[in-house]
């Protein structure tokens, strides 16, 4: 997995031209991630639905 | 008395800023289904869509930025002493969790605009002509790359904000960001009113 997207320059150096749009179902994972773990705890725990009781 | 404050609501946003935050909201969406589509395969015109909504969100976020720091108090949005000893008390006008979530937003979003903005250079438009030889192809690919990893983490930032939006128990914060108002009961479960006075915001 490339962290950047690379492209070769006229001088034919290898350039860096952004970052790798293959990440993007990473940032999607880490979306899901927190949502399940917040709705799970919110279930686990339901005394802590409101924080001020 | 005020006409909220006589039928029993306490004003949390107003119109002004409920008509930011929906600005803002629908301007995020258009830049986001504009940069990812193309890439997920539906192939349409974006590129002008996508800069001119950029301009749109640039002229709300420093609109916002302006009205924060010399119409507003700005300390409501700012973690303070008691946000840390104490994350779990009722807090002011916001919780510590939506004070960190704004401070990570409002990076991401500065950092897309910051590099869009420069990222125009890169394209023509009906007012200017592009000009690539502003920066090394480094550095644009620098620039490109700070655009990229915003405009990325920027969909999990939103995904966890709509998850919270439609939460039942997060419902009076949502429809405040509609209506303007929360009951005054949700004031007094929710909130230290010793940390959050409504009629001084």
């Amino acid at each position: 997995m490339e962290l950047f997207r690379y492209a070769t320059s006229v001088y034919g150096d290898r350039e860096i031209i952004g970052g790798s749009f293959d990440l993007i179902q990473y940032f999607v994972a880490a979306g899901v991630a927190v949502i399940l773990v917040h709705a799970i705890f919110k279930w686990v725990m339901p005394s802590h639905n409101n924080i001020a009781h | 008395m005020s006409s909220l404050a006589a039928s029993g609501r306490v004003e949390r946003h107003k119109l002004v800023d409920r008509i930011y935050h929906w600005v803002m909201a629908v301007s995020i969406l258009v830049l986001m289904a504009t940069a990812f589509l193309p890439i997920l395969g539906w192939k349409f015109e974006w590129l002008a869509i996508h800069w001119i909504t950029g301009l749109v969100l640039t002229a709300v976020v420093v609109f916002h930025i302006v009205r924060s720091l010399f119409f507003q108090r700005v300390m409501n949005m700012v973690p303070d002493g008691r946000d840390i000893t104490h994350p779990m008390a009722p807090p002011g006008k916001y919780s510590i969790a939506q004070k960190l979530y704004h401070a990570a937003v409002a990076v991401l979003i500065l950092c897309a605009i910051g590099s869009g903005l420069l990222m125009l250079r890169h394209i023509d438009t009906p007012f200017w002509k592009r000009n690539p030889y502003w920066f090394s192809d480094h550095g644009w690919g620098v620039i490109y790359s700070l655009h990229d990893f915003a405009a990325m983490a920027l969909i999990t930032m939103v995904m966890i904000h709509i998850y919270f939006a439609i939460r039942p128990d997060e419902w009076r914060l949502t429809r405040s960001m509609f209506r303007g108002w929360m009951t005054r009961a949700e004031y007094a479960d929710h909130h230290d009113p010793a940390r959050w006075k409504p009629s001084k915001d």
